[in-house]
């Protein structure tokens, strides 16, 4: 895997057609994924995803010659994209997502259930990220999610890596301290529509039919 | 989905595996397949574009497959992409308050070329159409048929005729929301292509209140289409002013101010080689009076058809002229055929009336 995203990498920064199909087949998923923590919205996921591929074709001789895995250059670009588009949509997302999954999603009978909760989570997860700044936003989303070591989510976000620490570590202590505020009060201070922790997601249906 | 939201953060533990505990994983989510799929065509797309574009560069022949490409840009898939600018006008299709005026037919046998009498003509018929009132909290509407030819593959692959709806917004300033098209049942947003901020009014984006602001003089409108005009797409003198006739009909078929309207159109009659086209007929075998022009250096020609008696827009039709890579002589490129025009307040909303204003 590692060589063969050796040799993906060159053929990407050489601007081959099918090295950017390959890139697409193989990391659409993963940045559609990346962009979905960020703004817990499915079409401005996609946006992020399309224009993240797009900006990748654009930028493509900027790539470093060397270095293993991709993933890290494109993640970089869709945290940027994401921080855009968050910016442009946070009137329209009224802070919490409303809109359904993706029909493909929810057309997946078996699942349905399944992936109701998960939604739901994925709002949860929005609302404590929601509490972060956005650059500790990021690198959580990042470093924990998509799964990119301190090194990776460096290059991505194009800080020294000791950065990437601190912003860890600044979240961390903020989302501790919000886990506890949620444990010690029996009715969270939470503003409406926030919530973290399985106490609050069990609540979430009843809100949502409130909302 | 693992459940590993731990609740003690006592249990202290360092970096992403700690936060990892404190709140729950998101779970992993699919692309929808056709999204996927669509999405994928667009950056190939966009690869194909620029690949074109370099080696037309590099071409020092020229062989104008820049051109080519402009169809593929209203290919389906990519149209969603450049919705925006397949909108079309009430003052063209709204066939204006009864206008029936005095000798409409050409008269043919102008110095520009034989287009520009008869395009003289359609501009004073523009000229007669009211000014509509378009706020900018609005959007335009237009229902058109098309038919269009798929590049992407090196070859044209023209496509079934349908129907596309497409609602453009109106907002002033850089837009990333730019509107809906909704064709084959399907209502998809239309989304600025690149960069980051969005797209402004302007060519890309033609709203109602930035056409009116274009130059009322055609002399100096043309030379602000060609200005505007990429200067890659000029092939050897005559590109460039199929370019720019080819800029106006893109312009044309939106919701125009009947001034500016006017002066596309006396641009026009001033590009060169620009003729009749008695023929010409639309998307659905609508005929009337047209106007084309055909660009050597591509081996294409576009041809805009209008109602006989009204001289508003009724189509056009795109279609190779001799033997290319992409196609044979006569291979259709694209063709739209106008149905409807108006301006709604809602996206997806349909018109009412066929016009209230």
């Amino acid at each position: 895997m590692s060589d063969s995203e050796n040799n993906l990498r060159r053929r990407v920064r050489a601007g081959e057609r099918d090295a950017f199909a390959e890139l697409y087949e193989r990391h659409a998923r993963t940045v559609y994924n990346h962009g979905l923590r960020l703004t817990s919205d499915w079409s401005t996921a996609e946006e992020v995803m399309s224009d993240t591929f797009l900006a990748a074709w654009q930028a493509r001789e900027r790539l470093e010659p060397e270095g293993d895995s991709l993933v890290p250059w494109l993640l970089g670009i869709a945290t940027h994209k994401a921080g855009n588009a968050r910016r442009g949509a946070r009137r329209r997302l009224a802070f919490l997502a409303r809109q359904p999954p993706p029909p493909d999603v929810t057309d997946f009978a078996p699942e349905v259930a399944g992936r109701i909760d998960d939604a739901r989570r994925l709002r949860a997860v929005h609302a404590a990220l929601s509490r972060l700044r956005r650059q500790e936003r990021e690198v959580l989303a990042l470093c924990v999610w998509s799964g990119l070591d301190y090194g990776q989510t460096a290059e991505a976000l194009g800080v020294a890596v000791g950065t990437v620490r601190s912003r860890l570590s600044r979240a961390r202590t903020k989302l501790a301290r919000l886990t506890d505020e949620e444990q010690a009060n029996t009715e969270p201070l939470l503003r409406r529509g926030e919530v973290v922790g399985e106490a609050a997601l069990a609540a979430l249906p009843v809100r949502e039919d409130t909302v | 989905m693992t459940n590993h939201h731990a609740r003690r953060p006592q249990a202290r533990r360092t970096g992403a595996a700690e936060i990892a505990t404190l709140l729950p994983a998101p779970a992993e989510w699919d692309v929808p397949g056709e999204r996927h799929l669509h999405h994928k065509e667009r950056l190939m797309r966009q690869i194909d574009r620029d690949h074109s574009r370099t080696s037309a560069r590099t071409d020092s022949g020229g062989r104008a497959s820049r051109r080519l490409l402009r169809p593929a840009v209203m290919a389906p898939v990519a149209a969603l992409a450049v919705g925006a600018a397949i909108l079309t006008s009430v003052t063209i299709t709204g066939g204006g308050p009864s206008t029936a005026g005095p000798s409409r037919h050409p008269a043919a046998g102008e110095s520009a070329g034989t287009g520009s009498a008869l395009l003289v003509q359609v501009s004073r018929a523009a000229l007669e159409n009211d000014e509509v009132a378009v706020r900018d909290d609005q959007f335009t509407y237009r229902r058109a048929t098309v038919r269009e030819a798929d590049l992407t593959s090196g070859k044209a692959v023209v496509g079934p005729l349908r129907t596309v709806e497409s609602w453009a917004s109106q907002k002033q300033g850089p837009q990333r929301r730019l509107g809906v098209v909704r064709t084959d049942g399907e209502t998809l947003p239309v989304n600025a292509e690149l960069g980051d901020d969005g797209t402004p009014p302007g060519l890309g984006r033609p709203t109602y209140r930035w056409l009116a602001t274009l130059p009322a003089d055609p002399d100096e409108l043309l030379a602000y289409l060609e200005a505007k005009t990429p200067k890659t797409a000029e092939v050897k003198g005559q590109g460039h002013d199929q370019a720019a006739f080819e800029q106006i009909g893109s312009i044309i078929n939106q919701v125009v101010p009947p001034r500016t309207a006017a002066a596309l159109y006396q641009a026009a009659a001033r590009i060169p080689g620009v003729e009749e086209a008695p023929r010409a007929h639309d998307a659905i075998g609508r005929r009337g009076v047209g106007i084309a022009r055909e660009d050597a250096a591509s081996g294409t020609r576009t041809e805009w058809v209008f109602d006989k008696d009204g001289l508003t827009l009724l189509g056009t039709r795109s279609y190779l002229v001799k033997n290319t890579a992409y196609g044979k002589k006569g291979t259709l490129l694209s063709s739209t055929a106008e149905l409807q025009h108006a301006v709604v307040d809602t996206p997806g909303q349909a018109p009412v009336s066929r016009r209230d204003s």
